[in-house]
């Protein structure tokens, strides 16, 4: 069965000489929802509007249920899109917006009442329908998008950072309830988003983008707990880098000398010794323990450091470690007790870091994707 | 910081702000205000006092334009309507001011699309060409028409005069529409074609209906334009008067009332559409 | 059909027509104007020729150019009085009104005149000034004057007068947009940095409102000077600028190739100036991109 959604090597340059889109494939099964994650001007959005219809490649194909519509026009792409500022007729009313993509299909008017009535419920706005979109709050003008989207029953939805104009309380909420409404409509969502939390919580799947290419993609504890890269590893969560060459290995595990001594990493020697050495070692906060001098560590890895800051974040506090190689460190430690009672160092004390070469991800030093 | 070092920091922060404000500023601030508002109503009394005069006279009882009044009168108003030249010169100038102005509307609209959206060579002369006629005193206008209907053998006739305003009215319906196109959301349009609408569905149901308050002030500022022209209609009139002309050629011959009267009259009904042009034209603010 | 080439075609289509029409009403009329005005002179009309004696005649005859610097001065003492008049103004209706209706009402009043028959605002001064007029008799009847007076009409002074008074409007317009454009908190940090009002007006508004003020005065040159309603009305000896020149040489005179010639420098002289003063920013009304 073919993808849902093909995009294959395309590539998209603007009139002012700016690459949006540099020689990308992606591809996306149907039923998934996919998230397009990366900073602004990395080509997520312009990866959006291709398969949209609104922008054409330069080079390359993109296919929808296996039918080539590169050069078709929007109108005629079996794709709806809900826009990031909702982009509402403000001259219709709710009902006149959500049942225009039937109207200007030629749908008899009789069945555009019950289609747009359903479209309005599955979003929960079936009382709106005789307001007008400036009357309406961002919250729901957003649903009422979604519902004009929804009525014509597309095999594909496309977000344009859906969650972006709503405050963040609403947000949260909303996360939680695009995600029911992907799963109960079995339908392909193709979202784009800068918001890492965004894409972690939401997708099946994250393509993380960079300059017009894909730096990586996976399901979302993939790119989390393995990234490939330190810019995938510095744009989702928080974590801490060591270089390092690689010196010895055996099975699974390898040895790598870092400035701050020898550690033991996860990872296959063949593929590092290839490199001649230069590889990061990558290792998430809240993997690491923090152990006194005098604590035994066991099969970790362990560095020695003194602690510079404690910042409280509520259900966690992050500590800032001065390693003893000068660099920084990074310690994050549920409260699982009272913080007054839970035995956190004081500043200025002197600890050692340690986690096991299972929570670790390597990967090539110079790789900048 | 006790009480006392508070109260004090608070009576100094209160005495450098004083400073700022001596009391030599107060009073010219306040003798400025009330300058500025008195100039104020000199001009806006400057600006209508002719006008009133105008209005008041045309129903003096007297031949003389001047003091003292001598009564109150409908006849001049009534000489008016028994003057048959007169009328013709309005229905001439109805008649050139509907057609140009919906030449203006089919050229003006799609001149502001392209100026809004689109890019071609030759984009930027196209632009100072179509904003030309406003910024040049339309003699030039006049002029520069006259010598090609005259090197293409066209006789001057009220299609001239036609053709000659459409020319000097076009750049008011181009900003106005380009102004308003500015201010429609593109992203609203993208929506509709996305929703499956071809193009012509998108600009009839979507486009359309947001601009249409702008294309018709326009328009009507447009035709009052037309009703009033002078400079350009000058030069490419043939036999028939337009309203304008015919109070010029009754001006040479000399001041009489019934100029007053049919002055007056225009009055009211520019004013009329004006109004009107102007509300269409900031309407449609709240719905953005 | 490829999805770019679509859009080239739609675009081309919506072209069409106003590129057509200024091809012929706009840029064919500026060219046969250029032509005419190398033709010569030759009774009785004039033959087709290329030669600069249209031009080298209307700057060398003192006939000419004498009207040609006329029309100029007073085009600029028009522009200096309605920036007189109109700066106060607009300044009161940013700065002095509070209410947002009353503000939109005012510069409405001012904005609307332009557009109620240009050929009677002019001719209500006739009416005002003239020897006849209503001035006159109104100073006769309170005791002022034993008998009419001629001075207030058929010269310069009624000339500006009528000329301030019709093309006020056009000062007013950017003059207020460019007021209204400066953001508020500018004049109030200048104030909280301890300026007083005259020295933020100088050192702040002025500056700033800059743009508005050249646009203004601007236009009010260019269309005064051009204007030949007023020197026909109210001018008398002195009421013959240059669009009554041009109506003369395309009249009677029948000297089209000097008619335009005038009407070519006038074009440049006009252009010149605004494309001058675009540097500093059209302000607001002729926006067009």
């Amino acid at each position: 069965m073919p993808a849902i959604i093909e995009v294959q090597n395309v590539f998209k340059q603007f009139g002012d000489g700016v690459i949006a889109v540099n020689d990308v494939s992606l591809s996306v099964e149907e039923g998934e929802f996919v998230t397009l994650l990366g900073p602004s001007g990395c080509g997520k959005t312009t990866m959006l509007r291709l398969v949209a219809g609104f922008e054409s490649p330069e080079r390359g194909k993109i296919l929808l249920g296996g039918e080539d519509v590169t050069e078709s026009p929007p109108y005629s792409r079996a794709v709806n899109m809900v826009f990031q500022d909702y982009a509402l007729f403000p001259h219709m009313t709710v009902f006149e917006n959500v049942a225009y993509g039937l109207k200007v299909s030629g749908v008899p008017k009789a069945e555009i009442g019950p289609a747009v009535d359903r479209a309005l419920r599955t979003v929960e706005m079936q009382t709106q329908g005789d307001r007008q979109p400036h009357e309406l709050s961002g919250g729901m003008r957003q649903r009422i998008a979604l519902a004009r989207a929804l009525v014509r029953e597309p095999r594909v939805l496309l977000l344009d950072e859906p969650l972006a104009a709503l405050d963040a309380n609403l947000r949260d909420q909303m996360r939680v309830e695009l995600k029911h409404l992907h799963d109960r409509l079995g339908l392909t969502f193709l979202m784009v988003t800068h918001d890492q939390t965004e894409a972690l919580v939401m997708a099946d799947r994250v393509v993380l983008m960079n300059n017009g290419k894909i730096a990586q993609e996976g399901t979302p504890t993939d790119i989390y707990e393995h990234p490939q890269s330190t810019y995938v590893a510095n744009f989702i969560g928080a974590s801490n880098l060591m270089q390092g060459s690689v010196v010895d290995g055996s099975g699974d595990m390898v040895t790598i000398s870092t400035g701050g001594g020898q550690l033991k990493a996860s990872g296959s020697v063949a593929m590092h010794k290839a490199l001649q050495g230069n590889v990061m070692v990558c290792v998430r906060p809240e993997k690491v323990h923090l152990l006194t001098n005098g604590q035994d560590a066991g099969d970790m890895n362990a560095i020695g450091g003194t602690v510079e800051e404690l910042l409280f974040h509520g259900s966690s506090v992050r500590i800032k470690v001065n390693l003893d190689s000068g660099e920084p460190f990074l310690v994050d430690m549920q409260m699982k007790a009272p913080t007054a009672s839970s035995g956190l160092p004081e500043r200025g004390a002197q600890v050692r870091v340690a986690f096991t070469p299972e929570n670790t991800s390597m990967f090539p030093a110079e790789a900048s994707r | 910081m006790n009480a006392d070092t508070t109260h004090g920091n608070i009576l100094i922060a209160n005495a450098i702000k004083d400073r700022r404000e001596s009391s030599l500023e107060k009073i010219s601030n306040r003798f400025g205000g009330g300058l500025l508002t008195s100039m104020s109503m000199c001009v806006l009394a400057f600006l209508y006092l002719p006008i009133t005069v105008l209005i008041a006279f045309s129903f003096n009882d007297s031949r003389i334009l001047s003091l003292p009044w001598r009564g109150f009168t409908w006849r001049w108003y009534e000489a008016l309507f028994a003057n048959a030249d007169l009328q013709q010169a309005i229905w001439n100038s109805i008649y050139v001011g509907l057609i140009a102005t919906l030449i203006t509307v089919i050229i003006g609209v799609p001149a502001a699309f392209a100026l809004d959206r689109y890019n071609f060579p030759g984009k930027t002369l196209f632009r100072r060409f179509v904003l030309l006629p406003i910024a040049l005193p339309g003699i030039i206008t006049g002029v520069a028409m006259l010598n090609m209907f005259s090197t293409l053998g066209i006789n001057l006739s009220l299609e001239t005069v036609i053709m000659g305003h459409a020319t000097a009215l076009v750049s008011v319906v181009a900003t106005q529409v380009f102004a308003r196109l500015q201010r429609i959301n593109r992203s609203m349009e993208e929506a509709s074609a996305d929703l499956g609408a071809k193009p012509w569905q998108t600009f009839w149901y979507v486009t359309l209906p947001n601009i249409r308050s702008a294309i018709v002030g326009s328009a009507l500022l447009a035709f009052t334009l037309s009703f009033d022209e002078i400079p350009v209609t000058f030069f490419l009139i043939g036999r028939e008067n337009t309203l304008p002309m015919y109070i010029y050629s009754t001006l040479r011959r000399g001041i009489t009332p019934e100029i007053n009267a049919v002055g007056t009259l225009i009055i009211l009904a520019s004013l009329g559409l004006i109004i009107l042009s102007v509300w269409l034209l900031h309407d449609d603010r709240k719905k953005r | 059909m490829r999805l770019a080439t679509r859009r080239k075609l739609l675009q081309a289509s919506v072209l069409s027509a106003p590129l057509l029409w200024t091809f012929l009403f706009l840029f064919l009329p500026y060219m046969i104007l250029t032509t005419y005005s190398f033709y010569e002179k030759k009774f009785p009309t004039f033959v087709p020729a290329f030669q600069f004696g249209n031009y080298y005649q209307l700057i060398s005859d003192p006939q000419y150019y004498q009207v040609i610097f006329r029309s100029g001065w007073i085009g600029g003492l028009t522009a200096i009085c309605a920036l007189l008049l109109a700066y106060p103004f607009c300044y009161f209706l940013v700065f002095v009104v509070k209410s947002a209706r009353v503000r939109l009402a005012l510069y409405m009043a001012v904005i609307i005149p332009l557009w109620v028959s240009y050929l009677l605002r002019a001719y209500t001064w006739k009416t005002i000034l003239g020897y006849e007029g209503i001035l006159n008799s109104f100073l006769v009847w309170a005791g002022f004057l034993s008998e009419p007076t001629d001075i207030f009409i058929y010269n310069k002074f009624s000339m500006v007068l009528t000329l301030t008074y019709i093309f006020i409007p056009f000062t007013v317009m950017p003059i207020y947009t460019s007021l209204e454009k400066i953001p508020r908190n500018l004049i109030e940090a200048s104030k909280d940095l301890g300026a007083g009002s005259f020295l933020t007006f100088l050192k702040v508004t002025l500056p700033l409102s800059m743009p508005g003020v050249i646009a203004g005065m601007t236009f009010t040159f260019c269309l005064t000077s051009g204007d030949f309603l007023a020197p026909f009305l109210v001018g008398g000896p002195d009421g013959f600028l240059i669009a009554n020149v041009m109506i003369t040489q395309f009249g009677a005179a029948l000297n089209w190739p000097l008619g335009s010639a005038l009407s070519i420098i006038m074009l440049i002289v006009v252009l010149t100036i605004i494309s001058l003063s675009d540097r500093f920013q059209r302000a607001g009304r002729l926006d067009l991109g």
